[in-house]
């Protein structure tokens, strides 16, 4: 349990720490795998979530995330309200399937929200806990604004797009 | 390039890769700074401090070499850039230039010593 929680911790620590931080922790006398290994990885992991706040310049960035991701969900999810009333009306396919798509908006609009935080180039790279952070904060909105049945959807997919949108900043430009 | 104001523990942690050089890496500055100061900082207060002093260019770092001691993993060995010496050198100016003349507060065997300030009553 212990090595499995301490895997997974350590997957929490910038890449280019982990091998020191597990070689520091076994010189020290912590054993691999131990639950006090865990708690060791776990206690260094909180103080790297917390070193973006420290800093000026990336919780504004974390700041700016936030409004334009909570503005981007709340726009077009407003703008797709009452869409589904239209299928109605119209009868082409092409109207139909640009019906439905504007009717389900909370998914676009978390596919969206999500790559805007996760590529969000304005929040610098030590600070990448709080991308995550304010990831969980509009999973939060989103699970409580979307329709009945479509905030676990909303959330996934805010989620892919945070996770997307961090690997395709990583990768640069194309 | 202006040098960025150092807080208490950063200060702590150049003094002791300073010392500790070249096997300075965060097992031997945590040790070295509760040796010499009491004090007991997290593991994880000085990775992150060792981290920010990087990114600021006071440190640089590079990876030694792995031991069987280590679980054959190697020691990220940080050493000080000289513009981690003049921010030290800048922090310790100001500390010097607002202690000047309060050498007598300041002493250690003055801790009994009621400065004047102090001792003023109220008009």
């Amino acid at each position: 349990m212990g090595d499995l929680v301490t895997r997974l911790t350590t997957r929490l620590l910038p890449a280019h720490e982990r091998e020191a931080v597990l070689g520091d922790l076994r010189e020290e006398g912590v054993r691999a795998g131990s639950g006090a290994s865990a708690l060791a990885v776990l206690g260094i992991v909180l103080h790297y979530q917390l070193e973006g706040w420290r800093d000026e310049r990336a919780r504004f960035g974390a700041v700016i995330s936030l409004a334009l991701g909570f503005g981007l969900w709340w726009s077009v999810t407003t703008a797709g309200a009452g869409w589904g009333e239209l299928g109605s009306v119209y009868q082409d396919p092409l109207s139909r399937l640009a019906i439905r798509f504007w009717s389900a908006s909370h998914l676009p609009a978390a596919i969206g929200a999500g790559l805007l935080v996760g590529h969000a180039p304005w929040v610098p790279d030590f600070a990448r806990p709080t991308r995550w952070h304010v990831a969980g904060l509009l999973v939060a909105v989103a699970g409580v604004t979307a329709p009945a049945g479509g905030g676990l959807a909303a959330s996934l997919l805010l989620v892919g797009g945070v996770w997307l949108g961090d690997r395709s900043r990583e990768a640069g430009p194309v | 390039m202006a040098a960025q104001g150092l807080g208490s523990l950063e200060q702590l942690v150049l003094l002791a890769v300073i010392r500790l050089s070249p096997d300075a890496y965060a097992v031997s500055v945590r040790d070295e700074i509760r040796r010499r100061t009491s004090r007991s900082i997290s593991r994880g207060a000085v990775y992150v401090t060792l981290d920010r002093l990087k990114r600021k260019g006071y440190l640089r770092s590079e990876l030694g070499t792995p031991t069987q001691e280590r679980g054959g993993k190697a020691k990220r060995l940080f050493m000080l850039e000289g513009e981690g010496l003049a921010a030290l050198r800048e922090s310790f100016g100001e500390l010097r230039r607002m202690s000047h003349g309060l050498e007598d507060v300041l002493a250690p065997d003055a801790l009994s010593v009621r400065p004047a300030w102090a001792t003023s009553s109220p008009a």
